[in-house]
């Protein structure tokens, strides 16, 4: 496995088979219902990512409020100090989203299971079909407001010049060229790295090695010094890219989780093509 | 009467940009009878998938069917 400046936040399937009977690791399948019936890793709790969205918020990607995620995290049986190990079966989109929004509300122990499900299965290692159960616990989330930017912080960190914006969509989102909402383009200043950039493996979802991933950001006047705000459509695709940099030491990362969604949507922003 | 082809698109489950990738291979697949049934539980492709219906000539049709869930009826514009 390669080497990176945070790598306690990347799981191996080794590391997992050795400590799944440790009662503090719990593992989380962020996956839809219907793959996580099919296969999952004996002892994962299924919570689908979608389930994390607030259907009541006007920015459609937010996730839920801290009385809402007490709930959801109590019911998938997690607390405070638990050490949670999280996959999916593909380049690690679901498992990102579902880390940052465990970061968001203060998880310290968290990491994301290298080469998720498929990975696990490729090494021949025990699954279930059976639906895990567990008893709900107490889960006291802390929102950390430092992980979320608003569109209200972005707006003030175009006009400071205090954080990076990094556009991680494909470069014809980035350009207008395609286009998901009302009007196409990018906010002022944004600098596209397309997160499937930092994907690497075949047959096995991988991320790209630490020396590499930093001569990509490197390209657009990233480093870890520095803050960074990600967005892409809809906060997913910048979940992920928010993954990757604090993988590679960055601290000072948020996700503009209603991103191009909101922003492109309202005519009264500034945007760039 | 003709009876039209219904191309079920389950997307339950998936993320962006998946479910809008689905959504427009199916569209560009389908031929002009078809209807395509779009099955959602992600709330910001509902944002996503109708932008590109309007773009590729269809009209779309939504319905809450779970908490989240949505189906998207999706058809070819005459």
């Amino acid at each position: 496995m390669p080497s990176y400046p945070n790598i306690d936040l990347l799981i191996s399937t080794d590391w997992l088979a050795a400590n799944q009977s440790n009662p503090s690791v719990k593992v989380v399948d962020a996956r839809g219902a219907q793959r996580y019936a099919e296969a999952h890793i004996p002892g994962a709790f299924n919570l689908p990512v979608a389930r994390l969205d607030d259907p009541t918020s006007p920015v459609r990607s937010m996730p839920h409020p801290a009385e809402r995620i007490a709930q959801v995290f109590g019911n998938a049986g997690l607390t405070n100090d638990d050490i949670i190990v999280i996959y999916d079966d593909g380049p690690s989109l679901m498992a990102s989203r579902l880390f940052w929004v465990l970061e968001l509300y203060g998880h310290q122990k968290v990491g994301i299971l290298d080469g998720g499900i498929t990975r696990w299965l490729a090494e021949n290692r025990e699954i279930s079909r059976e639906a895990t159960q567990v008893q709900a616990s107490a889960y006291i989330p802390t929102l950390q407001r430092n992980r979320l930017a608003t569109r209200e912080d972005v707006k003030a960190a175009i006009e400071s010049k205090s954080a990076a914006l990094l556009d991680v969509r494909s470069p014809a989102e980035y350009s207008g060229a395609e286009a998901h909402s009302a009007r196409g383009g990018h906010i002022p200043g944004a600098k596209n790295v397309n997160w499937e950039q930092t994907l690497g493996g075949m047959n096995i979802p991988a991320f790209k090695t630490d020396k590499e991933l930093t001569e990509l950001y490197d390209a657009v006047g990233l480093s870890p010094d520095k803050t960074v705000i990600t967005y892409c459509q809809g906060g997913v695709r910048a979940a992920h890219s928010y993954y990757v940099l604090r993988l590679l030491g960055y601290d000072n990362v948020s996700n503009y989780t209603g991103s191009w969604g909101e922003w492109g949507n309202d005519p009264s922003l500034p945007a760039e093509k | 009467m003709t009876t039209k082809n219904v191309i079920e698109v389950d997307a339950r489950g998936e993320v962006c940009p998946v479910p809008l990738m689905q959504a427009v291979a199916a569209m560009k697949k389908a031929d002009g009878d078809a209807i395509i049934e779009v099955l959602i539980d992600y709330a910001p492709a509902l944002d996503t998938i109708p932008t590109q219906c309007a773009r590729l000539g269809w009209d779309l049709t939504v319905e809450e069917t779970g908490s989240p869930e949505w189906k998207l009826t999706l058809v070819k514009k005459s």
